[in-house]
């Protein structure tokens, strides 16, 4: 589409008009660059790219690596808003499917990390696009988050990841992005996934009329999900570090990822729902657990 | 019977009304009761004497075929009691090629001090089906939580007999909780028609209808496979998932009970100790649930008490949501001052037997 269109004012048009027509495409370009490299060093940390973070990661000249700074911070997983305390209900459902002794607990973690992936798609992803598309909405979704989040358990966790998430950005985050955080932060947002968009959006390094940024801002999302998750399952004793790093690392896990990312982008907020009611039971019944680990 | 049932013209098809007025002293009588093909509304005459009001929502068939658009909307005035109750389960037909999806919506107002009780039968898609239900609640009273309301929203795997086994082709139920203020309050329900036109499907963030309290939403999509499970796999054996929702002073000895109930639960854990933590034994009820596959949960959010059930046995979680709204002791007896035949009336639970 695009290059059929430089093309097309390059035949009809003065060349002032072809050169920006070009230099829109550069632009294109080069923000495309920049999410894909955020994406190899999330999927391949070790993997070293040729384009290397610049040691003054900041500088206005580098934009895209500027967006790479800031997913390396909000993937770590030492960011302190205590996901390593949430299992989002594995926990429970591994309590209510018992395996036999014999068999590997394996292919029952990748069906629940199917169904939590799916479930997070249609109930969490629509606000984080809302509130990164429209922050100035992040109040009212917020405060439709929290009428929609019907499961106790759930929104604890929601609220207490949320809740950190600000506090980080504001504590330690906000100044090194005051020069391109263009939004005047006026609201802190209670719940995870709405403070993920809303702050993801207010750092200013990721152009929202980039349709790639969007995605980013969900993938990492989505990607940080499975790694608690699968950190989870390596503390619950389903898995070992490296068969959980195996299924990190693995094609259909990033599938997985990129469909949810697909499906959630794709929902508006009013029409977010429960997609795997079996969840919900597993969650709220999490509380009830003779024995637990973690919060959720 | 002073109540005006009629079938008339002006109401487009599978339109409703049913306006619920209390007559001085405290005689209920049915204001209204409009409805239009393919949508029926009976109600057994009450006596002069009753506690409530009970309206059966039918279809025609006792089914609902693709194309049907259901548009039903309930006021209930201020000291009334309305109870809302099926023939049946609502059995929701495959759609065709040339058809659009079968829709149902509900718009509830209770005005202050008013309760309405929803409990129909579940919902029965079969295969290939593609429904929508969206029931709306307006409390004009969120202040001293006098609009009080019960509503359960329960969904089977569609024709057991049949094989079916969530081939659905979608289902989607909304079910949502506003709080609209006295202004709002029109005591003219044939005004809420024309407004609803205007307000359109618009009301997720709040806009003209007040703020939005809770929303309950399922959506299960039998299309979607991307991560390589049918909707069968998805719904983990289970054969019925239910809903409870339940708020209002009218209703707070029924949540409380329900709320201990939920504290005393066993606890789950790989090993099966033979008494709990507590030292006690398991009560036949605690057993039954057990036995059966019954799965339950509550949760206190914004004001609500809700309630989900499942399991894999339709009669099993039937019996058990019937026992939680008739509020049995231990050995599965109905509390003789249950909340709900005390305000309600006896005959409430058809749906559940």
């Amino acid at each position: 589409m695009k290059v059929s269109n430089v093309h097309l004012s390059l035949a009809g048009a003065p060349d002032e008009a072809a050169a920006a027509a070009v230099q829109a495409e550069i632009q294109i370009l080069e923000a495309q660059l920049a999410a894909a490299n955020a994406k190899l060093h999330i999927l391949a940390p070790t993997q070293q790219h040729p384009k290397l973070p610049s040691p003054s990661p900041l500088a206005p000249s580098a934009p895209s690596t500027q967006n790479l700074h800031l997913w390396l911070l909000l993937a770590d997983s030492a960011l302190p808003i205590g996901s390593f305390a949430f299992s989002s209900a594995l926990e429970s459902y591994i309590l209510h499917h018992p395996l036999p002794p014999s068999t590997p607990p394996r292919a029952s973690l990748t069906r629940f990390l199917r169904l939590s992936l799916l479930s997070v798609s249609t109930t969490t992803v629509p606000f984080i696009a809302a509130a990164f598309r429209s922050p100035q909405l992040a109040p009212q979704l917020d405060d439709t988050f929290d009428a929609t989040t019907t499961c106790e358990v759930a929104r604890r966790a929601s609220l207490s990841q949320g809740r950190a998430l600000c506090s980080v950005w504001e504590k330690s985050f906000a100044r090194s992005f005051a020069a391109t955080s263009f939004h005047p932060r006026t609201y802190n947002p209670d719940h995870f996934g709405v403070a993920w968009g809303y702050i993801t959006r207010l750092t200013g390094v990721l152009p929202p009329e980039d349709p790639h940024s969007l995605h980013q801002v969900l993938f990492v999302f989505l990607f940080n999900h499975v790694k608690a998750l699968l950190s989870a399952a390596v503390r619950l004793s389903l898995v070992g570090p490296y068969i959980a790093q195996q299924i990190l690392a693995a094609e259909e896990t990033c599938e997985l990822v990129l469909a949810a990312v697909e499906r959630g982008s794709g929902i508006p907020v009013e029409s977010a729902g429960q997609s795997v009611p079996a969840m919900d039971l597993w969650q709220g019944r999490h509380e009830k657990l003779y024995t637990r680990i973690f919060n959720s | 019977m002073n109540a005006r049932a009629t079938a008339t013209t002006s109401i487009p098809a599978g339109g409703g009304l049913i306006h619920v007025r209390v007559l001085p002293p405290a005689q209920l009588t049915l204001h209204r009761l409009n409805y239009a093909y393919p949508l029926k509304l009976i109600s057994p005459g009450p006596t002069q004497w009753a506690k409530s009001l009970t309206v059966f929502v039918l279809s025609y068939g006792g089914g609902l075929v693709a194309g049907d658009q259901m548009n039903l909307r309930a006021v209930v005035e201020t000291g009334g009691r309305l109870c809302l109750q099926t023939q049946g389960s609502t059995k929701i037909f495959k759609r065709t090629a040339t058809s659009k999806a079968t829709a149902q919506r509900l718009t509830v107002r209770i005005h202050p001090g008013a309760s309405l009780l929803l409990l129909p039968d579940p919902i029965q898609p079969f295969a290939d089906s593609d429904y929508l239900q969206h029931q709306i609640f307006e409390l004009a009273d969120t202040t001293d939580d006098t609009s009080s309301l019960v509503m359960l929203d329960w969904v089977t795997e569609g024709r057991t007999a049949r094989d079916e086994n969530w081939t659905l082709k979608r289902f989607e139920s909304r079910n949502e909780f506003f709080a609209v203020t006295d202004t709002d309050c029109d005591d003219n329900a044939d005004n809420h028609q024309e407004n609803k036109a205007k307000e359109g499907e618009e009301g997720g963030m709040g806009g003209s209808r007040g703020r939005l309290l809770l929303r309950d939403a399922m959506v299960l999509d039998g299309s979607d496979t991307t991560a390589g499970d049918m909707l069968r796999e998805r719904q983990d054996a289970q054969t019925i998932f239910a809903t409870l929702v339940i708020r209002g002073t009218a209703f707070a000895q029924l949540a409380a009970y329900i709320k201990a109930r939920y504290l005393n639960e066993p606890r789950i854990g790989q090993k099966r100790w033979d008494t709990d933590d507590d030292s006690r034994h398991y009560t036949r009820v605690e057993i039954d649930a057990r036995r059966n596959g019954v799965l339950w949960t509550t949760s206190s959010v914004r004001g609500f008490l809700l309630v989900k059930v499942s399991g894999v046995d339709v009669e099993s979680v039937k019996r058990f949501v019937r026992g939680l709204l008739s509020e049995v002791d231990g050995d599965g007896i109905p509390a003789d001052d249950g909340c709900i035949t005390e305000t309600f009336g006896e005959g409430m639970f058809r749906c559940l037997e």
